[in-house]
Parts: C-alpha cells; structure tokens; sequence
C-alpha cells in the first residue's frame, strides 16, 4: 500500500512540475526574464526524470507483486521445491523486464539528458551571448506567481524527499531534489524580477549565469557518473544507485546534506565505507576549523600584495585616497579596510584619431600597399573604408575664396596615430571617470581646430613636421589643464592625405586623391620638358661655338691657300712666259694637250668617226671603274 | 563542546562581519553620497548640502538607512554628428562634446535617480540646442579660416557652455568644458568640394604644364640665339679672312699682266682641267686633237 502510494505521488511529482514548467514559461515570455528562461532547462529535465522515475517505480512494483505471486504459489503447491526451486530468469518476466530496463534504458535515458543539458547549455549561451534586459512593467505578475510556484514546489519537493529516505522508496529521490531545487530557481526568479522592477536589471544578468554555471555542472556531474560508473566494482548485494539521481542537484535543493552526500558518494564509488576510516572521521570533527581557518589565512592573505615592474598601485583606505606605491611587496591592511587598483602606468596606450580605431589583435598586413588612389582604410582590415573621416581643412586658395557662394574650404583624410602614457596615476585615476576617453576627445577637438586654420598644401608639404610638434604641444596643453595625468609622447602624420571615397571617384577623372598625383605627374613633366630645354641649350652652343671655330678655322686655311697659291702661281706665271716666248706654238699645244690627258682621265668618251654619218667610236680611255663601286654588296634575299 | 565552540566562534565572526558590513558604508575618493533616513535625505548642518564625502561610516541597516553613491569624477560625453547652419545658411555637421561633473548629489539623485546615462541623455537636448542656437549666429569664415585671428571657435565654444550651464543649474551638475570635436561638411557639399577640389587640381595641372612649356621653350630660343650669334660672328669673321687673304693674293696678280695672252690661256686650261674631273662623258669630234691622229694621222703629225 505503501508503494502504491509512493508511485502515485511520484506521478504526481510528474505531473506538477510539467505544470509548473509550462507556466514558467508562459511567465518567462511573458515579463522576458532570461533567468526564468534559463530555469526552464533545469524544471525541463526534472519533469523528464520524475516522469522517468514514475515508470520506473511502475516496474519495481511489478517485480515485487510478481515475486508476492510466486511465493503465493509455492505455498499453494505443499511445498514442493523440487519444481520450481531453481526455477528460470523465463518464470520471472517482471523482474526480467526491470533488470533490463535498468541495463538498458537507464543508461540510455542519462545520455538523453546529456543531450538535453548540452541543448540547454547552448540555448542559454546564446541567450547571455545577446543579453536583453527584462520588461520591468511585466514583472509583477511574474513574481506573484513563481512566488507561488516557490511555495508549491518547496512542500511537495520536502514532502517526497522525506518519503524518499525510507527504504524502497528510493525512486522519489530524484524528481523531489528537482522539485528543491525548482523552489531555489523560483526564488531567484523572482529576486531577478523584483531587481528588475526596481530598476536593476543587471541582477538578471547575473542570476542567468549563476543558472548557466548550475546547468554545466550538473551535465559535467552526469558525465563523470556515467564514465564513473563503467569502473565501480558491482556486487550482487550492493544496491545500484540511479543513474539520473544527481547528487549536485540533491546537495543545491537541500544544502544541509553535504557531508552526508559527500560521505555516500564515497561509499559508493570505492565499495567500502570509506566515511568509517580515521582520516575521514577526523575530516568531519576539524571541517569547521579548517574552513575557519582557510577563511582567515584568505582574509589576512589580502594583506599582501606585489606590485609588478610595469605597474603602480592606488591604496585606498577607508575609499580615501591614501598613497601610490611602485613596483615591490606592499603590506596593507587586509579587505575592506584597505583596497589596491592596479595600473600599467609606464605603458604605452595609443589610439588613432580619424579613424574608427581598428581592433585588438588585428594587425595590418606589413606587406601591403597603401596608396592614397586605392581605397584602404587606416584602421582595421574589417572596417568599411568610408568611415575614415573627412576633416575639413582650410583653403588658401585666392579664386576659391573670392567665390562669396562657394566654401573655402578643402578635404582631407587623416588618421592620426597618437600615444601616451599616465606620468601621473592620482590625476589619471581621481580626476576623470574615463581619462582615455577625455583625451581622445581633446585631442580630436584640437586636431580639427588646427586643420581648419591651416591650409592643407602646407600641411602636406613642408608644414608636416611643425603641425606635428605644434599637435603635440597643443594636446599636452589640454591635458595638463584638464589634469589627465597623461604625457603625450608621439603625435603621428604619416597618414594625412586627399580623400578616396567610392562616391567621388569616377573612371573619367579619378578620385581627388589621383588629381593631386596628377598634379606631381605633371610637375615631373614640366621639369622633364625643362631639362630636355636645358639639354639642348647645353648641346646647342657649344656645337655653334665648335662650327664658329671651324668655318673661322676653314677661311684661315682658305686665304692662307690663296695667298700662297697665287704667289706660287704668279712666280710659276714668271716661268712659263720664257717657255712660252721660245716656242709659243708648241708650248701651248704641249700645254693643251697634257691639261686635256690630265682632265679627261677618269672620263667616258665618244668620239664621232664621221660627223656625217654619226658613227661612234667608243675608246675605253678611262680608268678602271670606280673599286668602291665593285664593293658593293648585294642582298641576296633581294 | 570543542566542536561547538569552533562552530560558534567562526560563526560569531561571521556574523559580526555581516553586522559590520549592515552598519556600515565606504564612499570612494572618486565617489560622493547621499544617505537617506526613511526616504528623507540627511542634510549637513554645516554645509547645507547632503553630500558625503569619502571615507568610512556607519549607518543603519535597510530599510532604516540607504545609501546612494555616485561617480564624483568628471564626465565626458558626445552626441551625435549632426547638420547646423551659420548665420550666412551654409550648412555644417558638428560633433559636440561636453564635460561635466556632479556638483550637488541630492539634486542629481532627484533630477535623474542617480542615473548618469538618464543625465546624459538629458544634456543631450540641452547641448544640441545650445550648439545650433551658437553656431548660428557665427559665419562660415569665423568657423574655417587660414587666418586664425577670424577664427571664433574658442568663442563659440564658451558661448555654449554658458548656455548649457544656465539650463541646466538646477540639475545638480556643473558644467566643465563643451568643446567641439568635428566638423563636417553634409554629403552634398562634400562631393561639390571633391569637384572643386580636382578642379583645382586641374587648373595646377595645366599652369605647370604650360609654364614647363614655356621655360623650354624660352631656353631652346636662347640657346639657338646664342648659337646663331655664334655662327654669325664666325662667319663674319671667316668672311673678314677671306677678303684679306683676296686682297693679298691680288698683288700676284700684276704678274699675269705681263703677257695676258698666256696668262688668259693658261687660265682656260686650268679651267677646263677642272670642269672635266669626276666621271664626265665627253662626245668627241675626230678632228679634235689628239684623236684627230685616228683619222689623220699625217696632218695631224704636223701640227
């Protein structure tokens, strides 16, 4: 009667906890508590067990009506124990069927709730993963009525883990320590409710993790109870325990029960009674003074700090300021008297200005190209190009600003690289919430107020170096009046130069970036026209100069041949004219003749035989044809 | 007994640590409080204010006593960058920042429970019409210039500060700085400036071009007036030789005088000696001598 009982109340166990879950849920969407939702995965698996353990109670029950049969029937038969004394497994189908069960099903239904725990693990990463703040003006009907669910499950849990310690009654065990614990995740539903009505929504936050954390370690506690229970030594007359019998969730439903558990686990496991041996005995008389004692070593541990190289250390007591040590052992008082912040102080931070500032970890590739006509951005490699800032810069420009309707004013991208340090922790810490915030800033502010007074060709030009210096001062300024406590050390301009944005870039003109090398194009090819001028003047004078003293040279020869010639001749002259005057006849012919053999020596000549008739004698008088003529070479492809 | 003794020695200390962490409180140097009786804040006869600074104090447990802290330190917060006009219409975006700090913390807790998001939220508002009421009254010259004396954003700044103050007095808070961070020009006008800008370029582009040109140019036309001025003088020169050499051959001239007729013969030899080199064909008549001894051999004997 007993059993019968105990079934129907484990039945019942079932059936409220699917109830209470269902209404969890509906309450949990409703007021979108993601603790609630959380819960769902620890009520979720409770009425999954206690509906399991329901069946399984079933089966025990007919084993035991079925043995209560046998022993009714032997009875009937006088005794004799011939027959079915050593009756077989076959005569047995209810015992049978729950040692096959237990074989089979048991284990099976443990890896289902594996399953189930790690969906639920990743259902409620992802929930955390996109944190929502619950709806605070749904949360009252919420808290009423887990409030409720909190009473229901905390009696009827309390109730059947009582009748769960009795024997035979074993399989209540499980569902009531969910049931427990289903009450602890009531009432943290409704804190985080409560929390969240007030206005702190964080607290819901928290508890989801505390959920989570709860989640993970009963899944962990279940796969070390399934490998554990592959090696625990089986004896006939140990009574198995259940496999979805969690002892984590037995403990966090009822706290009071730690020692005990742990004493029965270790029973469990090594198959002795490990809690009977001295060590274990004196464990439970001394817990309490070594937790005590681990407590105050914990406490008094606080005292002690060390101060690494690259840091410097706020003391606070009290919450005053009260010193800043460097790098060492420090002894302080313990917590909450006095509290330690650490800072790297002598690190160097940096930031970039006009950019959005690209992400830890993501270095830029160091081999690859930027330049100014390509879209690039300054930042990260994920970061869409379009975000770098166009700052305005001013124009010198006399016809843009004699234009009254156009803005005198030009564009350029920056992205300034700027780095620092805290050269003063008191200042960084006690004066500004967020220091590096503040100076980044200041230092945008100045940026743009320097870039809007100067004009951009000196800025890219010769005026680098002094914008530089001149940024640097400027921002060290601003930090010393609004008292960071920050050193600037470097103000960076390498990367300053004309826009490229998808928008203004066409294939007919280029980017504003192109025109601006366009311009240095065609500088280079001014200055190449110019040394090819240079060029020619170099070649061209020296040339006339070398033809003046040639044709100089050439008259000089010239007269010098004349003069030279027409007295050689005159003197000549002298000569023939005694010649002459002895035999004029004959000295003209003899003159004529040789002038003509010397003249017409290299020339073809016909002469007519017969003037009348016109017949021509052809002599070859002349000289042998031109050698330079017989050189010549003829192609032989021709 | 032992046992119980320990066990109620450590929970003795526990629970005077949670009675001491009940009635007491800590406000951080960075921090300032206010303490409240019932919901009524607690005053300070001396300064009036309910402020309480750092250190270490005691109070009475929930819900008797509550204690709210705040952030002490100065805030800084930015909104969004938007589009203002100058007085002239011309539109500019803007970026304003604001630093800020509590200066009465009943006020803030009253003003925005304690809430520093709600505050800037609320400064928004106040800051973003601060800054379009300022800006408008200033020009576009008196906002971007290369002349930093026309420069008034120090000005405008200050201006809106004292408008942001004076909004904002009874609200607990004091207002440090309001500095502007960016300006920016709408997408429109930026792609007008984009073309402005290439024109721009353009027009360098073909000034630099042309006077490369012309530099070239100028230094090929002095090159080759030097060069011609050169050749010239040289040619005067070799001309002025010429002439000397003529007129001192000339006087051996005299010599030819003394019989013309030779002298005109021997010229026409020498003449037609030079007229008759390089490769010239030459018709003949018989009779011509010497080739007359082709024909006549005897006659020709004789002369």
């Amino acid at each position: 009667m007993q059993e019968y009982n105990s079934k129907k109340l484990g039945f019942i166990n079932g059936i409220a906890l699917l109830g209470i879950t269902i209404g969890t849920l509906v309450l949990a969407l409703k007021s979108e508590s993601n603790v609630g939702l959380a819960s769902l995965v620890l009520l979720g698996i409770g009425t999954l067990i206690s509906l399991f353990s329901f069946v399984h109670a079933h089966l025990m029950d007919r084993e035991r009506q079925e043995a209560l049969e046998m022993q009714a029937l032997d009875q009937s038969r006088d005794n004799d124990e011939s027959l079915f004394s050593g009756a077989a497994e076959d005569a047995y189908p209810a015992l049978n069927a729950r040692r096959q069960f237990e074989k089979w099903i048991v284990p099976g239904f443990s890896l289902l709730l594996l399953v189930a725990q790690a969906v639920g693990i990743w259902l409620v990463l992802g929930k955390l993963n996109q944190w929502t703040s619950p709806n605070p003006a749904q949360a009252l009907i919420p808290i009423l009525f887990n409030s409720l669910f909190v009473v229901i499950l905390f009696l009827m849990g309390k109730y059947s883990a009582g009748l769960a310690r009795m024997d035979g009654q074993e399989l209540l065990r499980p569902g009531a320590s969910y049931m427990l614990l289903g009450s602890v995740l009531g009432t943290a539903i409704v804190l985080s409710e409560t929390a969240s009505y007030f206005g702190y929504p964080l607290w819901d936050k928290w508890i989801t993790w505390l959920v989570f954390i709860i989640i993970i370690t009963s899944a962990v506690e279940n796969v070390v109870t399934l490998v554990l229970e592959i090696y625990r030594p089986k004896g006939d007359k140990t009574k198995a325990r259940l496999l979805y019998d969690s002892r984590l969730i037995g403990l966090l439903g009822q706290p009071g029960g730690l020692i005990s558990t742990a004493a029965h686990a270790l029973d469990y496991q090594f198959g002795f009674k490990v809690s009977e041996t001295w060590f274990y005995r004196y464990l439970e008389q001394k817990l309490a003074l070594i937790l005590g004692l681990q407590f105050v070593v914990l406490f008094f541990s606080s005292s002690f700090v060390v101060i690494q190289a690259n840091e410097e250390a706020l003391l606070e007591r009290f919450g005053k300021n009260n010193r800043i040590s460097g790098p060492g052992f420090l002894l302080k008082w313990p917590w909450p008297i006095d509290k330690i912040y650490r800072y790297k102080t002598d690190e160097i931070q940096s930031f970039t200005l006009g950019v959005i500032d690209k992400k830890e970890g993501q270095q830029q590739e160091g081999t690859k190209v930027i330049l100014w006509t390509t879209q690039h951005n300054h930042g990260g490699p994920d970061q869409d190009p379009e975000q770098n800032f166009n700052m305005i810069v001013a124009s010198n420009n006399a016809d843009a600003q004699s234009a009254a309707e156009s803005v005198p004013v030009n564009l350029l991208t920056v992205s300034i690289p700027i780095q620092y340090r805290i050269n003063d922790l008191n200042e960084w810490v006690t004066n500004n919430a967020n220091s590096g915030s503040l100076l980044q800033k200041l230092a945008m502010r100045e940026v743009t107020q320097y870039l809007i007074g100067v004009d951009m060709d000196e800025l890219m030009g010769p005026g680098r170096t002094k914008a530089q210096k001149t940024l640097q001062d400027r921002l060290q300024k601003r930090a010393l009046e609004h008292k960071l406590g920050a050193k600037i050390e470097f103000v960076g301009l390498q990367d300053i130069h004309p826009p490229v944005g998808k928008n203004e870039q066409s294939k007919e003109t280029g980017g504003v970036a192109e025109s601006y090398e366009k311009v240095i194009v065609a500088q280079l090819n001014a200055e190449t026209n110019r040394l090819a001028a240079l060029m020619y003047d170099a070649s061209k004078v020296p040339l006339a100069e070398a033809s003046a003293a040639e044709s100089i040279a050439q008259a000089k020869s010239d007269s010098t041949n004349k003069v030279a010639i027409a007295k050689a001749e005159a003197k000549r002259f002298s000569n023939q004219i005694a010649a002459f005057k002895s035999a004029p006849s004959v000295y003209k012919t003899r003159m004529k003749l040789e002038s003509f053999k010397e003249a017409t020596k290299g020339s073809r000549k016909y002469i007519l035989s017969d003037p009348a008739n016109r017949d021509v004698i052809n002599l070859e008088l002349q000289d042998q044809l031109r050698q330079d003529l017989l050189n010549v070479t003829v192609d032989q492809e021709n | 007994m032992k046992k119980n003794h320990v066990t109620l020695t450590i929970g003795a200390i526990l629970v005077i640590m949670f009675g001491f962490m009940l009635l007491s409180y800590q406000v951080r140097h960075t921090e300032v409080a206010i303490r409240t009786t019932f919901g009524n804040p607690v005053i300070n006869a001396e300064t009036g204010k309910a402020d309480i600074g750092p250190g270490f104090r005691f109070r009475f447990p929930w819900p008797i006593n509550e204690v709210y802290k705040f952030d002490n330190r100065i805030q800084n917060s930015e909104w969004t960058f938007e589009t203002t006009s100058t007085t002239e219409g011309k539109p500019i975006l803007v970026k304003v920042f604001a630093t800020w700090r509590i200066s009465n913390a009943l006020q803030f807790f009253q003003k925005f429970s304690g809430d520093l998001s709600l505050a800037n939220k609320t400064l928004e508002s106040t800051v973003r019409s601060a800054q379009n009421s300022v800006i408008g009254k200033y020009t576009f010259e008196q906002i971007v210039n290369t002349d930093a004396d026309l420069i008034k954003l120090s000005e405008i700044e200050d201006k809106m500060k004292e408008e942001v103050s004076g909004d904002t007095s009874t609200y607990g808070i004091e207002i440090k700085m309001v500095g502007i961070k960016r300006l920016g020009l709408p997408s429109a006008v930026t792609t007008a400036v984009f073309e402005r800008m290439k024109a721009e370029r353009q027009a360098r582009i073909t000034k630099i071009e042309a006077e490369g040109e012309r530099e070239a140019k100028m230094l090929r036309a002095e090159a080759d007036l030097k060069a011609n001025e050169i050749l010239s003088k040289a040619e005067a020169t070799a001309k002025v030789l010429r002439g000397e050499a003529e007129a001192a051959s000339a006087q051996y001239f005299k010599e030819f005088e003394k019989n013309p007729e030779l002298a005109n013969f021997l010229f026409n030899l020498n003449a037609l000696e030079g007229s008759l080199k390089e490769n010239a064909t030459l018709i003949l008549d018989p009779n011509t001598p010497p080739f007359n001894l082709l024909t006549q051999p005897n006659k020709a004997s004789k002369e």
